[in-house]
């Protein structure tokens, strides 16, 4: 996992177990640590502070105590380029 | 005027619940915390692997995280002169007979035999580690509810047990629910199917014998849609010159439509540290309810929490705290609206005495989106001399429309005309605080099971007359 | 370009005393640590984005307006804080930055470094005047700091009113604003204290206000938020003296994107003291606002009374409050209530106003200036009531 700026919005960029990359905003929904800093579980990101999980694909809350579910982005790879695509 | 029900007057702590039996094991860990006994208590139980490792990586996350800086002063506890597993039994009974005698003599002066016999569907009893003790009303069981300990859910209800365990507390939530998940042993699994309404309330007794001991079960209670259970947990210890520590989880789901009440009488001794994280997830219009009363311990931290998932759903705290000579009750709740139309009310009395110190601590947090939410709160706290404390730290998050959000609290002494009254009628000085505080607690008892109101009445006259600590 | 101690060269023709201290808070200002989101009272406040050294040209005097009440009794000293320091050392130097400690944080030192003027003003034992003193600050050019520092010593059942108002030009200009205000409540003495901070909406404001009561005195003091995009205010009373009596009252509004932070303590060190505190506040359109407040009562301060109130009146679903009124109690013999409401407009109000045939929008505003009305009534004297009344009714309209 990684951390990346996309138009001044901060992404966490994860390679999962799947083999697939992920993109969803690194500022947890729950007190705003970042998730980058965190780990993965499966196709869930944890969240280092307090243990939220959120779905890589759906950015779902798949454990509390956050409750409000992540951005995704769409990731695209073209050659050994990765591109995320943040809305304005 | 309340009324204070007859009781024997002179009985202390030490007497009823403080009392210790010499030590016997079936197995003791070495003292202190370590991957070595955490694997040890996994290989002891027979878990499966997934649990073993999420142990472990709960101890690293324990060791990395710091304590926490507010609350109560958790300095003076030596996390390395505890032991973590103490296993008194080789086998649970289904039956008090079956008990080595010291343990059933234990549970029978401590009048579980008795309470089960006369108003309980359901017990479960936990000597140190392990639960020792456990039986289900027959009924019951047909009716598909499961009322295990939880070591023998996960090993007889695995996917039941994976599915929620650690999903409503994350080891990484806190600092003790870290180690909790560490160092789990024992605890109550309660699976309540579709419909189903358990009309006597499930008793749990946890009681730590041993010195330094650490008490650490694990509680998952799970309430299919439409259902109702209440719980109750009662919990003592042998007063020694050294501590012991109490750290549980109790992770709660309550279903659409259902209902779950959990009643907690803590009743520690004063050299018990006693750090619990409790949660539930209430979804569309289901109601979960905290009765929580702490009146032991050296310190309490417990803040009993209600995430409302969906529409409807509806929280309750209700927290009676008293705190006398050398201890302090951080006790509180939260309410977490997650969705529009919940509900929620937390309602909390203290009561601090010979130097003692209570702290309300609560979180109402209303998420964006979550309208036309209600949520009110009352803390009322008597300090009945000037060497006590009370603080109230109450946090109001509001961040959606249409909220109506209340906090009131009120600091104050035993009025001086009440006692003036009670006393021109001839009755003590003593016996008429007593009375007093007994009124002002009269909004909880009145939600307990008489028999417990009736316990805990006199556990407050007991705390009056100073016998304890 | 950062504030420096090349800065403080902005700061010329200042006694050898006061330059020391600026320079000790500036060494406090470079090690302190800028407060992390697990401290408390900064968890819901972010000050990330607040970078000082964006404003590293200081404004002079602050473009501080004096306006002195006509006859002025003997022995009263109203003048610019920078003169006074100069001109009466006796008087500022054991009293300035003693209750506005410099090293409390960050934002208090950088203050207290760089701070560019203000007021100083000393009512003798015994004088009183009805005739309030009136200090406006403006803020001038873009781009800059204005801070100024307020030091009020009230002798010996003096009585007197003083405003300070803090007046933007220029509505949009950026900035830095501090206006932190130090009291000396004397002995029986009666002050009545409001602050007016109306800066423009793209500033960062940070002040501290911090009054010192003794025996048988009396404080009013009334904060009035309006301005700012970010708005941090702490607001405390140390009730040190037997019989002292702190009214501690406020309001906020806070539209568009407006951040406002309140920190207050009514401190009671001594027995027989009373405080009361009323902060009211409405939010629209995206606004955040954070109250948090202690009262604490101290050991010894037996027949104590305390009252803290916190309302916030919500009017749009974006705006986001929070509300934090804490309680240390030490003492048993005491009277302390607080409570705190967070909520809409009463919809059953809206209504019976609507059935009048009172359209919506007017209701609505009256249902505002309703909410505000006990508060407004508190202000301590006539003109500073009017002057706020217009900046409400300007806002709510």
């Amino acid at each position: 996992m990684k951390r990346v700026e996309a138009g001044g919005t901060p992404v966490c960029l994860a390679h999962a177990e799947d083999g697939n990359f992920y993109a969803l905003n690194d500022i947890c929904t729950h007190e705003e640590f970042f998730l980058s800093d965190g780990e993965l579980w499966g196709l869930d990101v944890e969240c280092p502070q307090h243990g939220s999980r959120f779905n890589l694909e759906t950015g779902k809350v798949t454990g509390l105590p956050a409750v409000i579910p992540a951005k995704t982005y769409p990731v695209k790879l073209e050659g050994d380029e990765i591109y995320v695509e943040v809305p304005d | 005027m309340a009324t204070v029900p007859k009781i024997e007057v002179g009985a202390d702590y030490k007497e009823k619940y403080g009392f210790f039996v010499p030590e016997e094991y079936v197995f003791k860990a070495k003292r202190g915390l370590n991957p070595d006994i955490v694997t040890e208590i996994s290989w002891m139980k027979q878990e499966p692997e997934w649990m073993a490792k999420m142990r472990l990586r709960s101890l690293e996350i324990f060791r990395k995280k710091p304590m926490p800086k507010w609350g109560a002063d958790l300095s003076v506890i030596d996390f390395e002169n505890i032991f973590y597993y103490l296993k008194a039994s080789d086998k649970q009974s289904k039956t008090w007979e079956e008990l080595p005698p010291d343990i059933k003599a234990t549970y029978d002066r401590l009048g579980v035999p008795e309470a089960e016999r006369k108003f309980l569907a359901g017990v479960s009893a936990q000597y140190e580690s392990e639960v020792v003790y456990h039986s289900l009303q027959e009924s019951l069981t047909k009716k598909g509810v499961i009322f295990t300990d939880t070591d023998s859910a996960l090993r007889d209800h695995p996917e039941l047990f994976k599915e929620y365990f650690g999903t409503v507390i994350p080891p990484a939530d806190n600092k003790f629910a870290a180690l909790n998940t560490a160092v789990w042993s024992g605890g109550s699994f309660i699976y309540v199917p579709k419909g189903v309404h358990v009309e006597i309330p499930l008793q749990a007794y946890f009681r730590i014998n041993a010195e330094n001991m650490g008490q650490f079960e694990r509680t998952l209670i799970i309430c299919d849609e439409g259902s109702f259970v209440h719980y109750i947990e009662g919990c003592t210890a042998p007063i020694y010159t050294t501590d012991s520590l109490h750290s549980a989880v109790v992770e709660i789901i309550v279903k659409k439509n259902a209902r779950c009440r959990y009643t907690t009488i803590q009743n520690w001794s004063t050299n018990v540290f006693n750090l619990v994280t409790k949660r539930a997830m209430a979804y569309a219009d289901a109601t979960m309810e905290w009765v929580d009363g702490n009146l032991g311990s050296q310190i309490t931290m417990k803040y009993p929490s209600v995430y409302l998932m969906e529409p409807g759903a509806k929280g309750d705290v209700l927290s009676v705290a008293f705190a006398g000579k050398g201890q302090h009750q951080d006790a509180g709740g939260k309410m977490i609206h997650v969705a529009p139309n919940t509900t929620s009310t937390i309602t909390s009395k203290s009561i601090s005495k010979a130097g003692g110190r209570t702290s309300y601590r609560g979180h109402i947090k209303i998420y964006p989106g979550a309208n036309n939410c209600k949520s009110f709160v009352k803390c009322d706290a008597l300090l009945l001399d000037d060497e006590s404390r009370s603080d109230t730290y109450p946090y109001n998050d509001v961040d959606a429309e249409n909220v109506t959000l209340g906090h009131e609290a009120t600091v104050s002494k035993v009025s001086d005309e009440q006692l003036f009254y009670l006393m021109s009628r001839g009755i003590p000085r003593a016996e008429a605080e007593t009375m007093i505080v007994n009124g002002f607690i009269e909004p909880f008892t009145k939600e307990l099971p008489l028999e417990y109101a009736v316990e805990l009445n006199r556990l407050i006259q007991l705390e009056m007359e100073g016998s304890v600590g | 370009m950062a504030l420096t101690a090349e800065t403080l060269d902005q700061l010329q023709g200042e006694p050898g005393w006061l330059r020391e201290r600026r320079q000790n808070a500036l060494a406090a200002y470079e090690t302190l640590q800028l407060p992390s989101k697990t401290d408390e009272e900064w968890r819901r406040t972010d000050v990330s984005r607040f970078n000082a050294a964006e404003y590293s040209k200081l404004e002079h005097l602050d473009g501080l307006k004096l306006e002195r009440p006509s006859g002025l009794p003997a022995g009263v000293i109203l003048k610019p804080l920078r003169e006074a320091a100069k001109d009466h050392p006796d008087l500022v130097e054991p009293r300035l930055f003693s209750l506005v400690h410099a090293d409390r944080d960050r934002f208090a030192a950088l203050h207290a470094a760089f701070f560019t003027g203000g007021t100083f003003l000393y009512v003798p034992d015994g004088v009183e005047f009805d005739q309030p003193v009136l200090g406006q600050h403006f803020s001038h050019a873009g781009g800059n700091s204005v801070l100024p520092h307020t030091l009020i010593v009230a002798g010996r059942g003096a009585r007197f009113n003083y405003l300070d108002e803090y007046i933007a030009e220029d509505d949009t200009e950026a900035g830095y604003r501090s206006g932190s205000t130090e009291i000396f409540v004397g002995e029986g003495s009666q002050v009545g204290y409001v602050a007016v901070q109306k800066w423009g909406r793209n500033v960062w404001h940070f002040a501290d206000q911090r009054a010192e009561l003794q025996k048988d005195s009396n404080l009013r003091l009334f904060n009035v938020t309006l301005g700012g995009k970010f708005s941090k205010t702490r607001v405390e009373a140390s009730l040190a003296g037997e019989g002292s009596n702190a009214e501690l009252k406020a309001i906020y509004f806070a539209s568009g994107e407006q951040f406002f932070d309140f920190h207050t303590l009514q401190d009671h060190r001594v027995g027989n003291t009373r405080s009361d505190l009323l902060f009211k506040g409405a939010l629209q359109d995206v606004a955040r606002t954070v109250y948090a407040g202690l009262i604490k009562i101290e050991k010894h301060a037996a027949r104590s009374d305390a009252y803290q109130a916190n309302r916030n009146l919500v009017l749009s679903d974006k705006a986001k409050a929070t509300s934090i009124p804490m309680l240390e109690i030490d003492n048993n013999d005491v009277r302390c209530t607080h409570g705190a409401t967070v909520g809409p407009v009463d919809p059953e109000h809206l209504f019976y106003l609507r059935s009048r045939g009172i359209p919506e929008t007017t209701a609505k505003r009256m249902l505002i200036q309703g909410f505000f009305g006990d508060v407004l009534d508190r202000i301590p004297f006539e003109h500073a009531r009017k002057l706020v009344e217009a900046e409400l009714e300007a806002r709510i309209g």
